[in-house]
């Protein structure tokens, strides 16, 4: 089976293919506000370099956010269009998830006006819902639970690796026309598929 | 607060101008007024002042124009259509930004306005005539208002 790993959600462009759990070819970089320009080009570059077409793609994991407006409707749309043409199945992992990766931690993403993302996690499993906390609310969430590092977005984290971890346990999206991003905000507008 | 009473188009467009020469980072601009008072026409001095070449006109079919030829980029948006509410656009990211934004009837978008901002009143008196209270909200703002106007 072979699987497109694609992270826009946030500051980063994280790109991985993968071959029956192998890495076959992987990119991650700092990319703001130029994920939309890069990563047709970079998956191309990537599939090109193993020789790989579109049609052998049997799967595409993308992560779900929390993350940048725009940034989390990047590699999702991406993914979306692909499974609407071609039979590509889908999986969707929490932004929060994929910082955790299977490490027992606390993760955070920086959401504007002192507030952060907060997920809690241990082996991959969530033990609380991803949600939006004031810094100060969140200073004290953190010291209810030292046994819990914090990990936050930064290039040492192997964003594909974790996602495509990840996704070995997590169910395909079954209608994908209705998947949307993950954005935690006040008041959602939810709609309805 | 300052009050400021200008006689002439080019008075408006002077201290506009001031303003915008004086910004160099992030800054939040709220523009209030009636139709017709002047504040697209504002938001065009403000763009000379940033060093902006492109022609800048009223943003209220768009809602957002950017404009990213001046020192800065400049963000100017309108939120007169969204007067019957809206999903979140993203318009946070835009104006947390270091980048001008500008925003003609802020109180259709009131959930994506920081902390601290100045608010620019302006009142039509008649065709030749306008008033504008300048309505600092924050230190940096106040040391703004101060530095332009006294």
């Amino acid at each position: 089976m072979r699987t497109i790993v694609m992270d826009t959600s946030n500051h980063y462009l994280a790109i991985a293919l993968y071959e029956d759990g192998m890495l076959r070819a992987c990119r991650q970089l700092e990319a703001l506000k130029q994920q939309s320009e890069l990563a047709i080009p970079v998956l191309k570059d990537l599939m090109d370099g193993q020789h790989w077409q579109m049609k052998d793609i049997g799967e595409m994991v993308v992560s779900l956010g929390p993350g940048s407006y725009t940034g989390v409707r990047i590699a999702m749309t991406i993914a979306k269009t692909l499974s609407a043409v071609m039979p590509i199945r889908l999986k969707a992992i929490s932004s929060l998830a994929m910082l955790a990766g299977d490490q027992k931690a606390i993760s955070i993403i920086d959401a504007r006006g002192n507030k952060f993302y907060v997920g809690m996690y241990e082996n991959g499993e969530p033990l609380m819902e991803d949600t939006l906390m004031e810094a100060e609310v969140f200073e004290t969430f953190k010291n209810e639970h030292p046994d819990f590092p914090i990990v936050a977005l930064v290039d040492e984290i192997p964003l594909c690796d974790n996602l495509y971890l990840l996704s070995r346990k997590a169910p395909y999206i079954e209608d994908c026309d209705c998947l949307v991003p993950t954005y935690i905000k006040g008041v959602e507008a939810k709609k309805q598929c | 607060m300052y009050k400021v009473t200008l006689n002439s188009v080019e008075e408006t467009n002077s201290i506009a101008l001031k303003l915008g020469q004086a910004i160099n980072g992030h800054a939040v601009i709220l523009l209030t007024g009636d139709l017709g008072a002047g504040k697209t026409t504002f938001t065009k001095g403000l763009a000379k002042g940033l060093g902006v070449k492109e022609i800048v006109n009223s943003p209220t079919f768009t809602i957002l124009k950017e404009y990213h030829s001046g020192r800065l980029p400049l963000y100017h948006f309108d939120a007169y259509r969204l007067e019957d509410g809206y999903e979140d656009l993203g318009f946070g990211e835009y104006i947390d930004s270091d980048a001008l934004s500008v925003i003609e009837w802020p109180i259709y978008m009131q959930e994506d306005i920081p902390e601290e901002y100045l608010e620019i009143n302006l009142q039509y008196i008649d065709e030749q005539t306008r008033t504008i209270e300048f309505i600092p909200h924050g230190l940096a703002y106040e040391t703004l208002c101060k530095e332009v106007l006294a």
